[in-house]
C-alpha cells in the first residue's frame, strides 16, 4: 500500500479527475442550457388529472421530484409539476401534485391551447364563437371555422399594426418635428410669422392624427367583436377575444409533423417577433437586432484604431523600456473589469460628450437629453474601448510573426515602407488580425456589465434604425440578448413562467458567441497551415 | 515576440537616391508614418486615459471647501437685531429685531419690507426653523407670538421673483406674570402638534403645547395648554441657559448653566412633560450656550460656555435611549452663541461671541474653517436653504453674506475606509446603505464591506477552481496522450468565452435551487471523488501489468470520467440519506438551529461554482502553457534517473514552472474580482461582512452595476461609486502587471535552458 502510494499514481489519477470534472462541468452546462433551451418551445401533450377528492385539473407537465422533507404532508412520495395555464383565472401559472391525490389521468383529443397577448397561455375547450356578444350558429367543425376567423384576424391584426406603426408613427414624427421646429425658432428669437407658419403646419398634422386616431379605434372595435366560448378544465365558462389569440392548436391531436410544425411556428415567433408581457413571452427580435447592431458599430470602432495602435507599437515606435511597459499596460487592460469600462463610459462618453453634444446641437429638446444619456453609440463605444487590447494584442501577434525576409524583399525592390506595410505586411497579417476581431466581437457580445450602464434598456420603444430620417439613430437605446436574460430571469414578475424565454434567449447567445469563437480557431488554424507551408 | 523591426526605407539606403520612388509615395509614406504614429499614440493615451478620467471624476470628494464673502451691510434696524434668514435663492433675507422684522435683499441691503406683527411691548428673543418657515417672536410682556415666514416663488419673462410673505398666526401667554421671555424655542410637527418653549432672565421654563384639531371642514380650532417646568430647576437649583426642540416636537432639551442638559418628553396637549434623565453635556460649571437639532431630529449640536463644540446622538443602551457623545470638533476661544443646522445634510455652523464662524460636518467629524465675519457681537447665523451659503448679523444689524462651495462634505477618506458611528448607531461601524427611505436619511457609503464582498466572492471562488485548474492543468500537460491535449484545449478555450450573463443566470436560477435541495451531497462531493478515484487506482494497479499496458491504458481517460461521474452520482444518491442520519433531515434547519450560520439560497458557494467557470479555463490554460512549455530535456533527465512520472512532473516540472502557476491563477483572480454579472445574479446583494460560505455578499463590481445608474451626475455617490471603481481598477491592474511581468521573466528563464 505504502509503496502504492509513493508510486504517485494514485494522485495522477486525482490530476485526471480534476480535468474529467472540469470537461463535465462545461458538458454539463451546455448540455443544460441545450436541455431547456430546445425544449422551450415544443407542444407537449395536455393532461388532465382527477384528483382523490374529485377535482380535475388540466395542464403540462414540466417535473417532478421526490417531495421536500419539509413539508407538512410528506410521507416520501414524489410530486409533479403541472403548468396549468390560465393566469388569469388560477393567479398561478404552475401548481405542484403529490402522486398520491391522483386518482386517474387522461389525455382529452380535443383539449385547446390557447396562446394569447395577455395573461399567458389558455389550457381549456372551446365552446363556441359568438359575434357581438350573440352566439354565432355553427355550421360544420367548429375548429375549423374558429381556425378561420383566426387567419381573418390576423390580417386585420397586421392592417391596426401597419397603421400604428407607420402611419400614425409618421405623423407622431412629424409632430415632434414640428414641435422642435418651433423650440427652435423660439430660442432664436426668430420673426413671429415663421413661428406661424410652424403652427399652422402643426395643425395639419394634428387633424391628420385625430382622422388616423378614430381609424384605428374603429378597426380595433371591430376586431374585438369577435369572441370565443371557452371552458376551463375546472368547469368554469369564459370568453376570450379572438383577436388576443396568437395562436390556437390541440396538443393531443397533432401527429409528429405537426408538432414540428407548431415548434417551428413559436421558433421563428422568437427570432422574428416583438416581445410580450413584460418580455415574458413572444420573441426577442428587438434584442437580437441591438446586439448585432452594436457589435457591428463596436468592431468598426475598434478594428481601425486597434490595428493603428498595433501598427505603430510594432512597427513605428522605438523599441525600449517605454514601448515594453505601454505594451504590458495595454495587455493588462483586458484584464480590468467591465463594469470600469462601463463607468468610465457613463462617465466620459455619456455625460461629457453626449451632454456636450446636446448643448451645442440639440439645445431645443433640453432637458431632454439627446445624447447626453446612454444610447447605442455610446455602449458600442464603450466595448469597442473594453476590446481594443484584445485586437491590439492579437494584431501585433500577427505583424510580428510576418517574416522578415519578407519585409526585406519589399524595401529591397523599392518601396516605401508605408507600401511595404500596407501590401505586404499587412495583408500577409491579415488572418491573424480577423483573429483578433472575431475573438473581440466574441467577448463584446457576451459582455452585459459595461451596457447596464451605457444605454441597454429591458423595452426600447423603436429600433435604432428605422424610415425617419435620418434612419440611423444611434442615441436611442436598445434591448441586448445578454440583458435580456438578466432582465427576464431577475427583474420580471413572473420568473417561474419566463424560465422556458430565458433559457432560448440564452441558447441563442451561447449559439452567437460560441460560433464565434469557433470561427476564430478555425481561422487560426487556417493561418497556421498557411505559415508552416510558407515556412522557408 | 519576435525582435523588433528597426528596418524602413532610409536606413536601407536604397530608397532615397534611386528614382524608383515617386514623390507621390514618398509623400504618402510621410503623412501615414504622421497618421499611424498619431493614432497610435492617441489610441494609447486613451485607453490610458481611462485611469486620470476615473481620478479626476473622483477627485472632487476631497476638494477642501470654497468660501465667498458676497456682501456686508449696516442695516437699519430698530434696537437690537436677534434673528436672519435666507430664502432657498438667496435673493430675499430678513431680519427680526427688537422693533420687527425687516424683508430686504441682500445683495444691497435695499428694504424690501418691515413687518411689526407686536401692537406692543418689545421683540427680545427669536426662534427660528428655516425647514417650515415657522418663526417665533418672544417678547418682553411675557408673550410669544407665533408666525410664518414664507417666500413665492414666480417666473415673470424668464427671470425669477422672490416675494416675502409674513402671516401672524397666533399668540400664546407663556409668561402669567408677563416676565420677558429671554429665550425661546418653537416648532411644529408639520401636522396638528407644535410646542413653545421659553425661559426668563429669572430662571422661569414654560412650554406650551399645541394642537389643532380636526373639524369638519378642515382644520380647527387650537387645543392649547401651557406648563411651568421651573419646579425641577429650583429643586436642582439650575439657571437655564439655552433651548430645543425636536422636529417632531417630542422633545424639549434645555441647557443649563451648570453644563447639564435637562431633557423632557412632549405629550399631547394634556399630558404634562415628563422630565427624562439629564445628562451632562460639558465640563462641570461650564454653561450650555446653544443647543441645536441637527437634520433628521436624531442628533444635537452642543456648544459651550468655551468654545467646545460637540454632537451627540440617541442610543440605546440597556433598554434606555440615552444621549452619547459621537463627535468633537474643533473649539472656539470663546463661548459658542450660535449652532444653526444646514436644511440639506448633516453640516452645521457654528457662531461665537467674537464673530468667528465655523463650518462642520457631523457624521465624517470634519470642521472645515473658521472665518472671522467681523459682525460683533454676534446675534445670528443662518444657513441657506440649499446650503449653497450662510448670513451673519450682528447686534448692531451688521449683515454679511457669504458663498459657500461645498458639494460633498460628508466625504472623507475615513468616511470611505474606516469605521464610522453614525446617529443612532450603537458604535462605529463599516456600513454601505446609500438610499433610503426618507429625505432626512444620511446616505452611508463605507466601501469596506463592498471590498469586503468582493474579496469574500474572489477567495470561495478561487478555493473552489484553483485546485481544480491546476490539477487539470497539470494532467493535461504531464500525463496525458498528445490527441486528448488537443482536443481539451480548444474545449477549454471556448469555456473561457462563455458570456457570464450566462453563467449568473445559470448560477442564480438553475444552481441555486438545486444546492439547496443537495447541500449534503455536493458537500460530499469533496471527500467521495477522490476515494473512488484512488480505490479504482489501487485497483486498477492489481491488475496484470501486460494487460494495462497493452488494452487499458489507452482507456484512462475515458475510465476517469466515468470514475468521476460516478463519484458525483454516488455522492448525490448518499447526500439525503446522510442528510437525515447527521443534520436531522433538513441541513438548513440544522445550520439555524445549531450553529448561528444562516442559510441564503444564493450564497457564496453557487456564486463559487459560476465564478468557477469563468475563472478555471483562464488559469488552466496560462497554467498547462507554463507547464508544457518547460524543456522537454529535463524530462527525459529525471526519468532516465529512474524517476517516476509523478515524481519527475512534482520535483522537476512544477518547480520550474511554479512562476507561471503563480501568474496564472493572479490572472484568475483578477478575473474574479471584478467579475459583474455572476455575483450580481447569484448572490442576494446584500452588504453584509461574514465569512458564511453560505450567505451571500455585495461586490464592488455589482454594486457598481446596480447604484450607478441611479446616481445622479456628479453627487456624492457618483464620485464615491467612481472610487470604488478606481479600487477596483487598481486591484486588477496592479495583480496583471505582476503576473505579467513574472510571465515573462519565466519566458526568459526558459529561453535560456
Amino acid at each position: 500500500m505504502n509503496r502504492f502510494f509513493r508510486s504517485g499514481e494514485p494522485f495522477i489519477w486525482l490530476t485526471g479527475s480534476a480535468l474529467a470534472l472540469c470537461l463535465f462541468m462545461i458538458s454539463g452546462l451546455v448540455g443544460v442550457i441545450l436541455y431547456h433551451g430546445l425544449g422551450a418551445f415544443w407542444p407537449k401533450d395536455m393532461v388532465e388529472y382527477r384528483t382523490t377528492d374529485g377535482r380535475k385539473v388540466m395542464g403540462r407537465v414540466v417535473g417532478r421530484e421526490e417531495i421536500p422533507a419539509g413539508l407538512s404532508s410528506s410521507d416520501g412520495g414524489y410530486r409533479i409539476q403541472l403548468k396549468t395555464g390560465n393566469r388569469d383565472t388560477y393567479g398561478l401559472d404552475f401548481r405542484w401534485m403529490n402522486e398520491s391525490d391522483i386518482a386517474g389521468r387522461t389525455k382529452p383529443e380535443d383539449a385547446v391551447v390557447l396562446e394569447r397577448l395577455e395573461w399567458g397561455d389558455f389550457y381549456g375547450f372551446v365552446g363556441g364563437l359568438y359575434n357581438d356578444g350573440v352566439e354565432e350558429a355553427i355550421e360544420g367543425p367548429l375548429w375549423e371555422i374558429l381556425n378561420e376567423h383566426l387567419r381573418g384576424m390576423r390580417l386585420l391584426t397586421a392592417r391596426i399594426h401597419g397603421l400604428e406603426k407607420d402611419d400614425l408613427g409618421e405623423v407622431n414624427n412629424a409632430i415632434e418635428q414640428l414641435r422642435l421646429q418651433k423650440r427652435r425658432l423660439e430660442l432664436d428669437v426668430a420673426p413671429r410669422e415663421e413661428i406661424e407658419a410652424v403652427d399652422r403646419q402643426y395643425e395639419k398634422y394634428w387633424d391628420q392624427y385625430e382622422q388616423l386616431a378614430a381609424e384605428l379605434m374603429r378597426l380595433r372595435e371591430e376586431s374585438e367583436r369577435i369572441e370565443v366560448a371557452v371552458r376551463l378544465s375546472s368547469g368554469e365558462e369564459r370568453r376570450i377575444k379572438v383577436a388576443h389569440i396568437v395562436r390556437a392548436y390541440r396538443p393531443n391531436q397533432l401527429n409528429t409533423i405537426e408538432k414540428v410544425l407548431v415548434y417551428l411556428s413559436k421558433a421563428w415567433e422568437f427570432f422574428a417577433g416583438e416581445p410580450r408581457e413584460s418580455n415574458t413571452e413572444g420573441g426577442v427580435f428587438p434584442a437580437i437586432f441591438g446586439t448585432v447592431m452594436m457589435v457591428m458599430l463596436m468592431t468598426v470602432a475598434v478594428v481601425p484604431f486597434g490595428v493603428l495602435a498595433a501598427l505603430y507599437l510594432r512597427e513605428y515606435a522605438k523599441q525600449g523600456l517605454l514601448v515594453q511597459s505601454i505594451r504590458i499596460a495595454v495587455n493588462n487592460l483586458a484584464g480590468v473589469p467591465s463594469i470600469v469600462f462601463g463607468m468610465f463610459g457613463l462617465g466620459f462618453f455619456v455625460y461629457g460628450v453626449g451632454g456636450g453634444i446636446d448643448r451645442l446641437f440639440y439645445a431645443e429638446a433640453l432637458p431632454a437629453p439627446t445624447f447626453g444619456t446612454g444610447g447605442i453609440l455610446w455602449a458600442s463605444l464603450t466595448l469597442a474601448l473594453l476590446t481594443v487590447p484584445v485586437v491590439v494584442v492579437a494584431t501585433e501577434e500577427a505583424l510580428a510573426s510576418v517574416p522578415r525576409e519578407i519585409r526585406d524583399g519589399s524595401l529591397a525592390l523599392g518601396s516605401t515602407k508605408l507600401q511595404m506595410i500596407w501590401r505586404v505586411v499587412l495583408p500577409s497579417a491579415l488572418p491573424g488580425i480577423l483573429t483578433g476581431v472575431i475573438l473581440a466581437t466574441a467577448r463584446g457580445a457576451g459582455e452585459v456589465a459595461p451596457l447596464m450602464i451605457t444605454g441597454v434598456v429591458k423595452l426600447a420603444p423603436d429600433l435604432p434604425v428605422d424610415s425617419f430620417w435620418p434612419f440611423l439613430h444611434l442615441e436611442r437605446k436598445f434591448m441586448h440578448l445578454g440583458f435580456h436574460i438578466y432582465d427576464v430571469g431577475f427583474q420580471s414578475p413572473n420568473v417561474e413562467a419566463a424560465r422556458p424565454m430565458v433559457y432560448t434567449t440564452a441558447l441563442l447567445l451561447l449559439g452567437i458567441v460560441l460560433a464565434l469563437n469557433l470561427t476564430a480557431i478555425v481561422v487560426r488554424n487556417y493561418l497556421r497551415k498557411r505559415y508552416a507551408s510558407s515556412a522557408f | 515576440m519576435s525582435a523588433p523591426i528597426s528596418v524602413d526605407a532610409k536606413s536601407t539606403g536604397i530608397g532615397g537616391r534611386r528614382r524608383g520612388i515617386s514623390p507621390r509615395a514618398r509623400w504618402m509614406d510621410k503623412v501615414g508614418r504622421r497618421l499611424i504614429a498619431v493614432g497610435g499614440v492617441g489610441i494609447i493615451a486613451a485607453v490610458l486615459g481611462i485611469f486620470i478620467f476615473i481620478l479626476g471624476e473622483a477627485y472632487p470628494l476631497f476638494q477642501d471647501p470654497e468660501t465667498q464673502l458676497l456682501e456686508s451691510h449696516a442695516l437699519e434696524t430698530e434696537g437690537k437685531a436677534l434673528a436672519v434668514g435666507l430664502d432657498p435663492y438667496r435673493q430675499v433675507a430678513f431680519v427680526a429685531h427688537v422693533g420687527g422684522i425687516d424683508f430686504l435683499e441682500p445683495t444691497s441691503g435695499q428694504l424690501m419690507m418691515r413687518e411689526r406683527p407686536h401692537r406692543k411691548g418689545r421683540i427680545i428673543s427669536t426662534s427660528y426653523s428655516a425647514t417650515d418657515g415657522q418663526l417665533a417672536l418672544g417678547l418682553d410682556d411675557g408673550r410669544v407670538l407665533l408666525a410664518n415666514v414664507g417666500f413665492e416663488l414666480d417666473y415673470d419673462e424668464g427671470k425669477r421673483r422672490v416675494s416675502p410673505s409674513f402671516l401672524l398666526t397666533d399668540s400664546i401667554v407663556l409668561d402669567q406674570d408677563s416676565e420677558p421671555i429671554a429665550h425661546t424655542a418653537f416648532r411644529h410637527d408639520g401636522e396638528q402638534r407644535s410646542a413653545v418653549a421659553g425661559f426668563t432672565e429669572t430662571g422661569k421654563l414654560l412650554v406650551a403645547v399645541r394642537e389643532q384639531q380636526r373639524g369638519l371642514l378642515g382644520p380647527g380650532e387650537f387645543e392649547k395648554a401651557t406648563y411651568d417646568l421651573s419646579g425641577v430647576l429650583r429643586v436642582f437649583r439650575e439657571q437655564p441657559t439655552s433651548i430645543a426642540i425636536d422636529g417632531t416636537v417630542r422633545q424639549l432639551l434645555v441647557g443649563m448653566a451648570s453644563g447639564k442638559i435637562y431633557r423632557w418628553a412632549l405629550g399631547d396637549v394634556d399630558d404634562r412633560p415628563r422630565l427624562l434623565r439629564a445628562f451632562s453635556a460639558a465640563e462641570p460649571g461650564m454653561s450650555i450656550t446653544a443647543i441645536s437639532f441637527i437634520l433628521g431630529d436624531i442628533s444635537i449640536a452642543i456648544g459651550d460656555e468655551c468654545g467646545q463644540v460637540s454632537t451627540w446622538s440617541l442610543i440605546e443602551k440597556e433598554g434606555v435611549r440615552v444621549y452619547l457623545k459621537l463627535h468633537d470638533f474643533q473649539s472656539h476661544a470663546v463661548a459658542i452663541t450660535s449652532l444653526v443646522p444646514s436644511q440639506r445634510n448633516k453640516q452645521f455652523l457654528s457662531g461665537d461671541a467674537n464673530g468667528i464662524i465655523g463650518l462642520h460636518h457631523m457624521t465624517s467629524e470634519q470642521s472645515f474653517f473658521q472665518i472671522e465675519s467681523g459682525a460683533v457681537p454676534l446675534a445670528a447665523l443662518a444657513f441657506a436653504p440649499k446650503a449653497n451659503g450662510f448670513a451673519v448679523l450682528s447686534m448692531d444689524g451688521r449683515l454679511v453674506g457669504y458663498e459657500l462651495k461645498n458639494p460633498h462634505p460628508e466625504i472623507t477618506p475615513s468616511v470611505l475606509f474606516d469605521k464610522i458611528w453614525y446617529e443612532a448607531y450603537p458604535k462605529p461601524a463599516y456600513v454601505w446603505q446609500s438610499t433610503g427611505g426618507t429625505d432626512a436619511f444620511e446616505p452611508k457609503l463605507g466601501l469596506i464591506p463592498l471590498i469586503f464582498g468582493t474579496a469574500k466572492g474572489t477567495i470561495y471562488a478561487m478555493l473552489l477552481a484553483l485546485p481544480i485548474a491546476v490539477l487539470a492543468a497539470i494532467y493535461t500537460a504531464e500525463f496525458a496522450k498528445p490527441a486528448v491535449r488537443n482536443g481539451v484545449k480548444p474545449t477549454v478555450e471556448i469555456m473561457a468565452s462563455l458570456p457570464s450573463v450566462i453563467l449568473g443566470f445559470l448560477g442564480g436560477l438553475w444552481l441555486a435551487p438545486l444546492l439547496e435541495g443537495a447541500l449534503v451531497g455536493t458537500l460530499l462531493l469533496l471527500p467521495m471523488v477522490p476515494t473512488i478515484v484512488i480505490v479504482a487506482a489501487w485497483m486498477w494497479q492489481l491488475l496484470p501489468q501486460n494487460f494495462v499496458r497493452r488494452v487499458a491504458g489507452s482507456y484512462e481517460v475515458h475510465l476517469l470520467v466515468v470514475l468521476t461521474l460516478f463519484g458525483c452520482w454516488l455522492a448525490y444518491y448518499v447526500g439525503p440519506q446522510a442528510e437525515i442520519w447527521f443534520f436531522g433531515g433538513n441541513i438548513q434547519n440544522w445550520f439555524t438551529s445549531n450553529t448561528d450560520l444562516h442559510y441564503d439560497q444564493r450564497n457564496c458557494l453557487v456564486v463559487g461554482f459560476a465564478m468557477g467557470f469563468a475563472v478555471v479555463p483562464l488559469i488552466f490554460t496560462i497554467c498547462e502553457d507554463a507547464l508544457s512549455s518547460v524543456p522537454q530535456h529535463l524530462r527525459a533527465g529525471s526519468l532516465a534517473l529512474g524517476a517516476t512520472r509523478w515524481q519527475t512532473a512534482i520535483r522537476v516540472v512544477l518547480p520550474m514552472a511554479a512562476p507561471g502557476i503563480f501568474s496564472a491563477s493572479m490572472i484568475g483572480f483578477g478575473r474574479a474580482v471584478g467579475e459583474t454579472m455572476i455575483v450580481l445574479m447569484a448572490t442576494g446583494n446584500t452588504p453584509i461582512m461574514d465569512w458564511n460560505i453560505f450567505s451571500g455578499m455585495r461586490t464592488i463590481s455589482a454594486n457598481i452595476a446596480v447604484e450607478l445608474p441611479e446616481a445622479p451626475h456628479h453627487g456624492s455617490l457618483y464620485r464615491v461609486l467612481f472610487v470604488s471603481g478606481l479600487v477596483l481598477f487598481a486591484t486588477t491592474f496592479f495583480i496583471n502587471t505582476v503576473a505579467e511581468i513574472v510571465r515573462q521573466r519565466l519566458r526568459e528563464r526558459y529561453s535560456r535552458l
